[in-house]
């Protein structure tokens, strides 16, 4: 691909993810039976966070949400020029860390709780995540992801219960229920969020566009997958994506000592026996 | 060159003579002196790039070396006397009984007696220019040390005295090239810590000291076994001769697992590592020196000088799961901690098992990140023993709940803190890109990849959770800028700063002095080295682009702290209390009852699982396992 291709998309992916995320939401007031607001509202909520007087209750707090942004923004940038996958996942560390820090800077009880769980979100899906980019490097022999692109059957193949764990990772980190547990969702909740209690005004709206960019790094994630054919990697992310939509709406909170003692069990063996697989066959 | 070494080696031990007689009052400045002098050698050094690496000096110090060594056997085991402990007695009699025996049966001795190849220099120099800040931080922590501890005022003298003794043979340790003095050096870092563990004489203080000596002595005994079967096996005590050409067959791998043992009882490797938390009692200065930036690193330089033996062997592969698994477990354990000091000290030994895994993979690319990490942990390390020493004073504390906000009483310091513990952990300074190096290289060893993951992840839990901790601002409270002693000050400002800029330095060490010795090996590692293209490190498993990171990283602090700037214009807000706050500017809610009440919060430190005896004990159990399993690892 050649590189201002790869730069238009990557300018292009905010925007996809906005729209995602009002598919998103439309789709969740259908499940509740709710008619939902405008697609582009994802949109709408942005500018006007944006537009909103920039207060705080600690001063670092500006500093981590800027900062997350830019980790997220470096996250996605070096996704799109293919680089080494585990580096992008370090990337990725920067940001989620510095959210918590900012949250961690406000004596509130609120986002000090929700900065420790999410503490406990990252130590549930990080270790997954590493182990399928391992995956990933056994099949292909390289971190790179051009690397990915050059094979001629999909990921998938080789690496089902890799997958497995990537959409259990994907849902811990992108805080869906069932392991919304450092924030959450759901309507009543927005106004105390765990982790994002503290951030407001524009500090949110910083927050909340940073999320976008990891969403373009998870999602790139799922559709490499799939990367041999445009088509089907994008159904698959579609697949995937509208799964976690029905799973976060069809469950309900659970408590972080499940979901860490999960990850930790299930999910690091269910990755030893694929990477057995690989390693073997 | 003679005249270098002699200086390293000299100017140290007379430095700690003067010390030893003159009042402290007088006497202040002479380690500085002494360690600038050896600083600015171990710099030259390090910049010498073609020169005659083994060589002798004028005298043959040999016996000199053996008698000291019989009088320091003798010291320790006159300790165990006094202190009627048997395992100190046993491991001693048996060391001086073994060395006796070692001594009448070696008739040679090695062509050179001084070796200095890249990784020395990389040594040399990290240490000595560790250890001048961490003298210079000591000078004003000693003096409130002493006031508060209402010690003798000798007992700074003798402080000072014992650390220059450790310089001096750390520098022996690093450049001899004889397997017996290399011992001796051993046991005087032994002694050196021993000594200082015991420095304040409180009943806590001299039982970990005798911890110490005991699990180090053991440590000794395992070095003499080693090197006895080697001899036997292979009659030199010229390590590079050994290393260069000695057959490695099964029973030869056996003995060097003993010397292994012994470089990982020094790191405090599970399950060692008691003596290393022990040894957090002492005075901040020397957990700064010895205990995680230096000493504990002579173990890995053992390790290291070894390591290009037994590559390609199940043996390596076990010394790696040995690592891989300290790694992970003591990783764990440190989430269970609220005291600053024990967190760093589980941190230390944790960083030190990767460094170990990656020793124990035996790749060109893993020995870089071996390298990477001892060098920037070293950095890294002490920036963070000084900040929490400082503290320490300032709030007579170590306990990590009582430094939430400590931004409002303490800002520089406090925000030293927060930054040394994020370089611990995230792109692109040295410490991470060590790590990327390691989780890449190991990703052909299934179980331990995944240990890495998973005490990679736990490791960012415990940074995070201690960064934020400090960052907290009072609500409308004035903050001004701590005043303290520049002495204090500047050691601390050189550190952070070498932790944030050395990164950008790794390229040109890397193709400096790494690249280099993995290429006097490059019969055995040959495949996957990195290469630097435009900044980047490269190999053929990935890259990981440096320079553009380092430039994206300034440029997003910058935009960052515009942003913090912007936002300090305006007061601040009080945090959101469901609508219940008392007033606009005060920090709490009213209950129910009409009540004010100010919350409350600190960390979760899973105590019901971490501190659970039973997971410890399970801990220590399967490091026996994987210490059986490395022992025996050579035997096929």
């Amino acid at each position: 691909m050649p590189m201002f291709l790869k730069l238009f998309l990557f300018l292009l992916s905010p925007f996809a993810i906005g729209v995602i995320l009002g598919i998103d939401r439309k789709l969740t007031a259908y499940l509740q039976s709710r008619i939902g607001p405008p697609i582009f509202q994802p949109f709408y909520d942005l500018f006007k966070l944006l537009g909103k007087e920039s207060k705080t209750s600690d001063y670092w707090l500006s500093f981590c949400a800027y900062v997350y942004l830019c980790g997220a923004i470096t996250c996605a940038f070096l996704f799109f020029l293919q680089a080494d996958l585990l580096l992008i996942f370090f990337v990725q560390a920067v940001g989620s860390i510095f959210l918590v820090l900012g949250a961690f800077s406000v004596s509130s009880p609120f986002s000090q709780i929700g900065g420790q769980r999410e503490l406990f979100q990252i130590i549930a899906y990080e270790p997954l995540l590493i182990a399928v980019i391992v995956g990933i490097y056994l099949v292909t022999g390289s971190f790179e992801i051009s690397s990915i692109y050059k094979l001629n059957y999909p990921l998938l193949a080789k690496l089902p219960l890799l997958f497995l764990i990537l959409t259990f990772a994907l849902t811990i980190k992108l805080r869906k229920s069932p392991f919304d547990i450092s924030a959450s969702h759901h309507a009543h909740q927005e106004i105390v969020r765990g982790v994002f209690t503290e951030y407001s005004g524009s500090y949110l709206a910083i927050v909340e566009l940073a999320h976008w960019f990891e969403l373009v790094f998870i999602l790139g994630l799922i559709s490499l997958f799939w990367a041999n054919s445009f088509f089907m990697s994008t159904i698959l992310v579609f697949l995937t994506y509208f799964l976690e939509i029905i799973v976060d709406n069809i469950t309900s909170r659970l408590t972080w000592r499940f979901m860490l003692k999960n990850a930790w069990s299930v999910g690091i063996i269910l990755a030893l026996i694929n990477l057995i697989w690989l390693y073997k066959g | 060159m003679d005249i270098y070494i002699l200086t390293l080696l000299s100017i140290p031990l007379l430095a700690a003579l003067l010390v030893y007689i003159v009042p402290f009052s007088k006497a202040k400045y002479i380690p500085i002196l002494a360690l600038i002098t050896t600083s600015i050698i171990s710099i030259k050094i390090f910049n010498l790039n073609n020169f005659d690496s083994q060589l002798n000096l004028k005298f043959n110090y040999s016996h000199l070396i053996t008698v000291l060594d019989f009088i320091l056997l003798l010291f320790f085991i006159k300790k165990g006397w006094e202190n009627k402990d048997k395992p100190i007695l046993f491991f001693n009699i048996s060391s001086l009984l073994l060395l006796l025996f070692l001594e009448l049966k070696i008739d040679n001795s090695p062509n050179f007696l001084i070796n200095i190849d890249n990784i020395s220099q990389i040594m040399l120099l990290f240490v000595n220019i560790i250890s001048l800040f961490i003298f210079i931080h000591a000078i004003p922590y000693m003096q409130k040390h002493r006031e508060h501890f209402s010690l003798k005022t000798t007992s700074n003298n003798n402080f000072f005295c014992i650390l220059l003794l450790f310089v001096a043979g750390m520098n022996g340790l690093i450049i001899t090239n004889h397997l017996l003095h290399f011992y001796f050096f051993f046991e005087i870092t032994t002694l050196c810590s021993y000594l200082l563990i015991g420095h304040d004489r409180t009943q806590e203080a001299v039982a970990n000291s005798l911890l110490a000596l005991r699990l180090n002595s053991l440590g000794g005994l395992f070095f003499l076994i080693g090197s006895t079967g080697l001899y036997f096996i292979f009659p030199s005590v010229d390590i590079l001769k050994i290393v260069q050409k000695a057959p490695v067959n099964s029973l030869f791998l056996l003995f060097l697992a003993y010397i292994c043992l012994a470089g990982m009882v020094k790191s405090a490797q599970l399950p060692f590592q008691k003596w290393l938390l022990g040894a957090m009692v002492a005075p901040t200065p020397t957990s700064a020196l010895l205990h995680s930036s230096t000493m504990v690193k002579a173990g890995i330089y053992l390790l290291l000088r070894f390591s290009p033996l037994f590559a390609n062997t199940f043996f390596s592969t076990t010394l790696a799961l040995c690592g891989g698994f300290t790694f992970l477990a003591t990783a764990l354990l440190a989430i269970g901690q609220d005291n600053a000091k024990k967190v760093l000290a589980y941190s230390t030994i944790s960083n030190l098992g990767l460094i170990i895994a990656c020793i124990g993979i035996n790749t060109p690319a893993s020995i870089t990140a071996a390298l990477i990490l001892t060098f920037f942990h070293a950095f890294n390390k002490a920036l963070l023993f000084l900040c929490i020493g400082t503290i320490e004073q300032k709030i007579a504390s170590r306990n990590l709940e009582d430094m939430r906000n400590l931004y409002t009483l303490m800002p520089l310091t406090a925000i030293i803190t927060v930054f040394g513990a994020i370089a611990m952990i995230l792109p692109p300074f040295g410490m991470l890109l060590g790590k990327w190096m390691a989780i890449e290289s190991s990703a052909q060893n299934i179980l331990l990849v995944l240990m890495l993951a998973l005490g990679s992840a736990v490791t960012v839990l415990y940074w995070a959770r201690w960064a934020g901790l400090f960052m907290g601002y009072k609500l409308r409270e004035k903050i001004k800028l701590e005043s303290q002693s520049l002495l204090t000050r500047i050691p601390l400002l050189i550190l952070l700063l070498a932790v944030f800029l050395l990164p950008a330095y790794s390229p040109w060490l890397y193709q400096e002095k790494i690249y280099p010795f993995i290429l006097t090996y490059s019969h055995i590692w040959k495949n996957n080295l990195y290469l630097l293209l435009g900044g980047s490190f490269q190999n053929s498993f990935g890259s990981f682009p440096l320079f553009p990171l380092f430039s994206l990283a300034i440029l997003g602090f910058f935009i960052a702290h515009y942003f913090l700037l912007k936002a300090k214009r305006k007061p601040l807000e009080i945090p959101y209390f469901s609508g219940l706050s008392i007033d606009k500017s005060s920090f709490g809610y009213v209950n129910p009852l009409g009540q004010r009440v100010i919350p409350k919060t600190s960390n979760y430190y899973l105590l019901q699982v971490i501190e659970n005896s039973k997971l410890a004990l399970w801990i220590d159990r399967l490091s026996l396992i994987f210490i059986l399993l490395f022992l025996g690892g050579g035997l096929r």
